[in-house]
């Protein structure tokens, strides 16, 4: 099957369609999601198809060896699958801006008239000092790695206004998948262009633009459908952490329309109005989280001081990238009901376009960390794999360990069938185990005062010894599966009487917006930020070439001096003389434990001599007391009750 | 018509002082006795043992060297005795001036320790200020810290 072909109002028919295909358009009408996009977006979800005939391919041994195979104008879904797959080590991709603009039209283009215009505090004064040295760094890579030329994204705007002057239609394309009892709702949106960069100081930019979300509704017994997950990727992000289920009071929807909120060029999908911020995943992070944990618990609950606070996401957002994604919702709304109406492209593997080219969808910049590369089609990946989310839609959104409501009961009674049977194995095999171990050690009793026979009782006890564990093994694991069967056995109940969980457990590490940045010194702290590391840098080398101070006073004086700065625009100033002086009283108390260390481990062993004294002291009267009492009271009347342990003494 | 004002007024209660900060309060003003006696030492120049433990090696030559220097100390005790006062009254401005105050005798002790002036109870006792000027009662009491429940991470 072919894209369906477009009716008069641009909207889809199903010319020739069969029936599922009818019934599938049904449901991707009846759920589609409502996208409210941010106050300066230049892009929006298009016809896939309009793009491709804008484009020219270009193929060739490398991203510097290429040739234009098709020129723009004469691509046709036709022509693209007749060419074929490239060869193994060929690139071949398509090129939506053929001449990125000139910085002379730029400059006229950002100054147009009626041009959206975006403000935003700046990401920089977001973050600290370490965040912008590692930004400075990221936007210094762009000058080695490929990169999308300047110019482009500006070009790509008004070649997409010059598509949309014929075809005005904002479109996604749908697919519909079956599977284990689910019927997953695909929804793709196809933007011709990433300007993330470029337009909103983001991390790269790329032509051609792949986003998703995903409704994933069950089959009721009487053959209704309900809705019960609903997911939306970000940044290649996939699992449990992208998936809310229905009911999740922060999902927020319009009757069955779920809403969600595309970032401002990124076009990443979020569930949640606001501005995120990327991070940075650092190597070690759990290790270092956990000392962090550690020395937070001990400064807060044994010293008693003011707690700090999450330690290891308080270093994660020091390292993390200042990256903001604009996920306001002030702009354009596309959806039912609201300013502009979807229409539908229902795709599937059928469609040539999707199924029979394997190329880049945009320029091939042959950027190593791959930002700054256009992605591939809907149903492949840059290598021309297929997609976990366009073959395993369940497994990429973490739902293939899941049954439908419907299924939860069969699937948990049978599952704890199993149990039950994997127990009583394990029960018969502890008991045989049990039943031999005597007999071996009776035996290894009776060898240890035979002479001549050691090789053969140690082997014996060997065995014993390894008998016992295994059998402790054994009734350990009877113990846990017991109590697997007793919390399914609870589980199942509670879900007989109706209830459904925590609709955020399954949650983890959920994208969530940032809080309002602070506007107080917003222009002092906003044009510190954006000079701080360039004067560190020059700074740094002023100092060093002239050998103005030594290299110890010269990091000294210029972390100081940033730091009285950092805290004066972001009213902190309290704040850092409370930790600079907490730390000189760390450094002071160090030294003059250096300097008296044979006294405190004279003090130390002393009154650790004295705790074990005292302690025994403190024992050998207590038996004394003990046993006085008992020597001169008379018997008491024999008292009927359970044997006390500590009788036992 | 005059107002009806049947309800007494509720006299206002007051909040127990936490006894960390009576501790820090203490210890402000004991540091304040101290740098008297250091006056009072390097000018009697006396040799006995007390004065000599209380003495600062390097300061006592200063202030003998430059008297003007003993009307600097005698300012510090009384900012100290201003400080623990403060304190006292709940005032934020008084642990602001101990914790400055405390923050520059460290930064001095430590030049003074590897200069080999430096007197080692005077180190003590201000790694003690500082731990007690951190407490957490003690930040909340002079409301320089917002109350646990409140705190990010809060138990």
């Amino acid at each position: 099957m072919s894209e369906l072909p477009l009716g008069a109002d641009g909207e889809a028919s199903a010319d020739g369609a069969d029936l599922e295909t009818t019934a599938d358009e049904a449901l991707l009408r009846r759920f589609e999601p409502i996208l409210r996009f941010t106050h300066g977006e230049l892009f929006y979800p298009m016809p896939a198809i309009r793009y491709l005939e804008a484009c020219d391919l270009l193929a060739g041994s490398s991203t510097d060896e290429w040739e234009v195979v098709v020129p723009a104008g004469s691509l046709t879904e036709a022509s693209l699958v007749a060419l074929g797959d490239s060869a193994p080590d060929d690139v071949r991709f398509l090129r939506f801006v053929q001449e990125p603009m000139h910085p002379l039209d730029l400059a006229r283009f950002s100054q147009r008239p009626g041009r959206p215009v975006f403000s935003a505090p700046g990401r920089l004064a977001r973050v600290g000092l370490f965040a912008r040295i590692l930004d400075a760094g990221l936007v210094a890579s762009l000058l080695v790695r490929g990169k999308v030329p300047g110019g482009t994204a500006a070009a790509a705007s008004v070649k997409y206004d010059a598509i949309r002057a014929r075809d005005s239609r904002v479109a996604y394309h749908g697919r519909v998948v079956r599977e284990a009892g689910w019927t997953v709702l695909q929804y793709l949106f196809f933007y011709p262009m990433n300007d993330w960069r470029s337009t909103f100081d983001g991390a790269n930019d790329h032509e051609a633009d792949w986003e998703q979300a995903f409704v994933i509704l069950e089959h009721e017994p009487d053959g209704r459908v309900t809705p019960a997950w609903f997911a939306a990727a970000a940044h290649d992000e996939q699992g449990g952490d992208i998936r809310r289920r229905w009911d999740d009071p922060r999902l927020e929807r319009l009757g069955d329309h779920v809403v969600v909120y595309p970032g401002a060029g990124s076009h990443a999908t979020y569930l949640e109005r606001g501005e995120y911020i990327r991070r940075l995943a650092l190597p070690g992070e759990q290790v270092v989280h956990r000392v962090l944990d550690r020395a937070r618990r001990t400064w807060r609950d044994t010293l008693n001081q003011p707690d700090p606070g999450d330690l290891g996401e308080l270093l994660q957002r020091l390292v993390s990238v200042p990256f903001v994604d604009y996920a306001r919702g002030d702009g354009i709304t596309v959806g039912p009901g609201q300013q502009v109406q979807w229409s539908l492209i229902v795709i599937s593997d059928r469609v040539p376009w999707v199924d029979g080219y394997r190329g880049l969808w945009g320029l091939d910049t042959g950027d190593r960390l791959a930002g700054e590369r256009a992605p591939a089609g809907p149903k492949y990946t840059r290598t021309g794999t297929v997609r976990q989310s366009w073959n395993d839609p369940l497994g990429f959104i973490g739902l293939a360990g899941l049954p439908t409501a419907t299924e939860t009961r069969r699937v948990m009674a049978d599952r704890i069938q199993q149990l039950r049977v994997e127990r009583a194995a394990v029960d018969d095999e502890a008991s045989a185990r049990a039943a031999t171990l005597p007999g071996i050690g009776i035996e290894v009793e009776a060898l240890r005062d035979q002479q001549g026979v050691d090789t053969y009782r140690i082997r014996r006890t060997a065995e014993l010894r390894a008998g016992e564990a295994s059998l402790a093994g054994l009734r350990s694991s009877g113990a846990e599966l017991t109590a697997a069967i007793s919390a399914a056995e609870g589980y199942l109940e509670r879900f007989d009487a109706g209830w459904r969980g925590d609709p955020r457990g399954h949650l983890t590490h959920a994208a969530a917006p940032e809080p309002p940045p602070r506007t107080t010194r917003r222009l002092f702290a906003e044009t510190w930020a954006a000079v701080s590391v360039g004067v560190l840098v020059i700074a740094l080398a002023v100092i060093l070439w002239f050998s103005l101070l030594p290299i110890p006073a010269t990091v000294g004086l210029l972390v100081v001096g940033y730091l009285a700065i950092e805290s004066f625009a972001q009213r902190r100033v309290e704040t850092l003389l409370l930790r600079v002086t907490v730390a000189l009283a760390a450094i002071s108390a160090l030294l003059l434990a250096y300097h008296y260390l044979r006294e405190l481990l004279l003090i130390g062993l002393g009154g650790l001599g004295l705790f074990i004294l005292f302690d025994n002291a403190a024992e050998l009267t207590r038996a004394r007391i003990r046993k006085a009492p008992m020597a001169a009271a008379p018997v008491p009347p024999p008292v009927e009750r359970e044997a006390d342990p500590a009788d036992q003494d | 018509m005059g107002t009806m004002n049947s309800a007494a007024p509720t006299p206002r209660r007051r909040r127990r002082r936490p006894f960390t900060l009576i501790i820090l309060a203490a210890l402000l003003l004991l540091k304040a006795v101290l740098v008297f006696a250091v006056v009072a030492g390097t000018l009697a120049d006396e040799t006995g043992p007390l004065a000599s433990t209380l003495r600062i090696p390097g300061l006592t030559d200063q202030i003998r060297a430059a008297p003007g220097a003993g009307l600097v100390l005698i300012l510090i005790a009384a900012i100290l005795v201003a400080s623990a006062v403060g304190l006292l009254l709940d005032q934020r401005a008084g642990w602001l001036l101990a914790m400055v105050t405390t923050g520059l005798f460290i930064a001095m002790d430590i030049v003074g320790f590897f200069d080999g002036n430096v007197n080692h109870l005077w180190m003590v006792l201000n790694i003690v200020t500082v731990f007690y000027l951190n407490q957490r009662d003690v930040r909340e009491g002079v409301a320089a810290a917002p109350p646990a429940a409140d705190a990010m991470g809060a138990r």
